[in-house]
């Protein structure tokens, strides 16, 4: 996660966003002069408003142009074009509108206001401030010509210079930085980062546990229990596959998801889990759509197996019965699986905490790869585990087929071409 | 806890803190705009009253720009904008009741202006589509409040031309609001994502490594504890009955590691992680409730911890986090003794603060004394 944008991006991300709010802000300003100048000229249709009409046209123009086009010729043009314009209208209206008499009217000021504001709105936040002085020493000419030239009074604009020195101190203010909070920009990228390093990890520990859990903490339990003597040969052997596998191989590195594809039911991870089971002593009955596996990715189907594996471990040392059933259900976007037992059931809240089967090998498991578990039992009623899982979009054979259908049109291609 | 809005204040906190004198010197200049008019340029025949109302109105809409800029205070909620909106839109009426039937000229109103300048002075505290719907009832009200004035105006021209100038001020500014607000949120937004993207590719290309780091911690264990045993046992094939007994043990003392990394939460992890003087403070979580905390705020507090243990004037063994249990909610506590005087630690940590009060609502900041106190919740469903 991510908090904010880092120092160095954010007068930059600040400089755009105040550009465009400049252009919003001159873009209802020139349209507000156009309203007005529509607006008199219907109610005095004596008026010759057309000229400062017609000079509104380019600066609109430009000012799509700037908004577009963010650079030094865009920005120059518009504002030797806008001064043009800003004189053409100043000189039409003053001469043109009784009431509008002095050059800091506000209805001449419209358009000067919307070339400082582009003015400054530059490429970067350092240079608005020289485009818009440009602006304002452009326009403010431009009116002052046209009153002289029109016998108007000469004012000061205090709307235009306001609008100067606001625009120049935001676009200041943006560039100062206070230090402290500078300072606390990389922290927080920093404890994000290690905030997403400690989620990986925690992972890792929980598959590396639940490993551990799975191999030789459960072989040591067999180990606890069993009579003086010679040693079971399963157990045995087994005890050989945990030295091999937890010291020789990165058991520990994620499963690919090209290697997933399997034809026959005993050849998936599953399948070999119910003949690992059965060859323990449990009889499990398997039913429903075993099909439907071959929707998994290969890295939630090897969490599965393993899932169902602590499952009919946990029956056959704690549940009193020596019979399982396993139920696949395929329909919609899930792949859901059932391990039922009528043994003598136990509540899952009482469980201590050390107790990490259903905690660690069944639970983390599954949630580490986008599925979900419900446990149902209580004691003397039997259990029912169920494990929820996210399906591929299509099953492997439509997956194939596909892939078949895609190769035959670029094969059909090649040979067209 | 809310979720964050779409505001550069709540998606940028740190931005939004160092950018605060702009929004606060567009709302100071909103009041000495008012203040200036109303003292040299308002007609004599005004109503004082009215007047003094409008300008209390304008002054109570300034305090909640400033005090929802705050560090302290942030950030500005949509209940906060509407009462700084109905106190500016009040302000801008009471100013033109006051000159009722005796406003000659439309650009001595400084209503629309001050307004706009408020709205503007919100653009990094609210979203677009919230600035948007204040400018467009600002600009009702003000068409509605020049409609009445148009018979009193010196100088006769169509009620659209007056209208034209009387609410442009307001709608212009008001508009570009709501562009900065909107463009800012987009830009970080659209910088986030590729952050995002490529911190995740960056990240899963360490997953190889802290894979390899915890098989080596897991399998130093298990060679010390494990591997003789079995070795001795698979080349004997035969178990006696002080084998079963130390597999006993062995598999006691795998299960209660596994246990203690399991409960260990990420708080805990944090708080070791962030004591290079060896001085670790305490986290009190009997409920294993730091798992609830956002991604987000996990964050947070692991800055602000980081910060307070490397800070020279404070005392990292005291640092202590309790979780209370408070359904729906967690309640939090961080406690941490400091020799700076109060007003430093505040100045210090206010950007820390900024951030965590975007995600956590309630944040309470206390410095008595020697003690730094935050108290604060956070959803635990």
């Amino acid at each position: 996660m991510l908090l904010g944008l880092p120092t160095h991006l954010a007068p930059q991300s600040s400089a755009r966003a105040i550009a465009r709010a400049c252009h919003a802000i001159a873009t209802v300003l020139l349209v507000a002069a156009t309203v007005l100048l529509i607006t008199l000229q219907f109610a005095r249709p004596a008026l010759i408003l057309w000229p400062a009409l017609i000079a509104l046209v380019p600066m609109l123009l430009l000012l799509v142009l700037v908004e577009r086009v963010r650079s030094t010729l865009t920005t120059v043009a518009y504002l030797v074009v806008g001064g043009a314009s800003v004189y053409v209208y100043a000189i039409t209206v003053l001469s043109q509108i009784a009431s509008v008499d002095s050059s800091d009217a506000f209805t001449v000021s419209l358009p000067k206001l919307a070339l400082i504001l582009v003015g400054g709105s530059g490429l970067s936040a350092r240079r608005g401030p020289l485009w818009a002085t440009v602006g304002l020493v452009l326009g403010e000419v431009a009116t002052q010509v046209a009153s002289f030239q029109t016998g108007s009074a000469h004012r000061v604009d205090v709307a235009a210079l306001l609008c100067f020195l606001l625009i120049v101190a935001t676009m200041g203010g943006s560039l100062v930085a206070r230090e402290r909070a500078s300072r606390l920009q990389p922290n927080l990228h920093r404890a994000a980062r290690e905030e997403q390093v400690s989620v990986m990890r925690f992972e890792i520990e929980q598959q590396a546990s639940a490993l551990v859990h799975d191999t030789v903490l459960s072989h040591l339990a067999a180990l606890s229990l069993s009579e003086p003597g010679r040693l079971d040969p399963e157990l045995r052997g087994a005890m050989e596959r945990d030295l091999q596998v937890l010291i020789g191989q990165e058991w520990l590195e994620q499963a690919d998801s090209r290697d997933s594809t399997f034809d026959e039911w005993e050849t998936s991870p599953l399948g070999a889990a119910v003949i690992r089971a059965e060859d323990q002593g449990l009889d499990v009955t398997v039913t429903g759509d075993v099909a439907a596996l071959t929707r998994l990715t290969a890295e939630r189907a090897k969490a599965l197996a393993l899932a169902v594996t602590q499952c009919f471990a946990n029956v056959l040392r704690h549940s009193g019965t020596t019979e399982a059933e396993l139920v696949i259900l395929g329909a919609g976007p899930d792949v859901s699986i059932m391990v039922i037992d009528n043994g003598v059931g136990f509540t899952e809240s009482e469980t201590p905490r050390d107790r990490l089967g259903v905690r660690n090998s069944v639970r983390a498991r599954i949630e580490r790869v986008g599925g979900t578990v419900q446990i149902w039992s209580s004691p003397g009623s039997g259990t029912s585990v169920m494990i929820g899982l996210p399906a591929d979009a299509q099953p492997a054979d439509a997956q194939q087929a596909d892939t078949q259908q895609a190769d035959r049109q670029q094969t059909d291609a090649e040979d067209a071409a | 806890m809310s979720a964050r809005e779409d505001t550069a204040q709540q998606i940028d906190p740190l931005g939004a803190l160092k950018l605060r004198p702009i929004p606060l010197g567009l709302a100071f200049f909103a009041g000495a705009l008012a203040l200036w008019r109303t003292l040299f340029l308002s007609d004599a025949n005004v109503d004082h009253a009215l007047t003094v109302l409008a300008l209390v109105f304008l002054a109570g809409a300034i305090v909640i720009v400033a005090v929802g800029s705050s560090s302290m205070r942030a950030p500005l909620r949509r209940s906060h904008f509407i009462a700084l909106v109905v106190l500016a839109i009040g302000a801008m009426v009471a100013e033109a009741l006051a000159s009722a039937g005796s406003d000659g000229l439309i650009r001595d109103d400084w209503g629309p202006t001050a307004v706009g300048l408020l709205l503007l002075s919100c653009a990094p505290y609210r979203p677009a589509r919230d600035l948007v719907v204040a400018t467009s009832v600002g600009s009702l009200v003000a068409a509605v409040v020049v409609a009445f004035e148009v018979p009193y105006f010196e100088t006769p021209a169509p009620l659209l031309a007056y209208l034209a100038i009387g609410v442009t001020p307001l709608s212009a500014l008001g508009v570009g609001a709501a562009a900065y607000s909107s463009s800012f949120v987009f830009q970080v937004r659209a910088w986030m994502a590729r952050a995002t993207t490529l911190n995740d590719e960056d990240a899963s290309s360490l997953r190889p490594g802290i894979a390899r780091s915890v098989q080596q911690d897991r399998v130093t264990g298990l060679n010390r504890d494990v591997v003789p045993f079995f070795s001795q046992l698979v080349e004997s094939g035969e178990i006696t009955a002080d084998d079963s007994r130390r597999a006993g043990e062995v598999a006691t003392v795998i299960r209660r590691r596994i246990v203690d990394d399991a409960d260990r939460s990420w708080l805990e992890q944090a708080m070791l992680d962030v004591s290079p003087r060896g001085e670790v403070g305490t986290v009190l979580d009997r409920s294993q409730l730091a798992v609830h905390m956002t991604g987000d705020q996990r964050t947070a507090i692991r800055a602000i911890v980081s910060a307070l243990a490397v800070d020279a004037s404070t005392r990292t063994s005291s640092l202590s986090v309790v979780l209370h249990d408070d359904d729906p909610v967690v309640r939090a506590l961080l406690r941490i003794e400091s020799t700076s005087p109060d007003v430093a630690i505040r100045q210090r940590y206010a950007p820390y603060f900024a951030v965590l009060r975007i995600l956590f609502a309630d944040l309470h900041v206390d410095v008595n004394g020697s003690l730094l106190t935050l108290r604060f919740s956070y959803d635990q469903h």
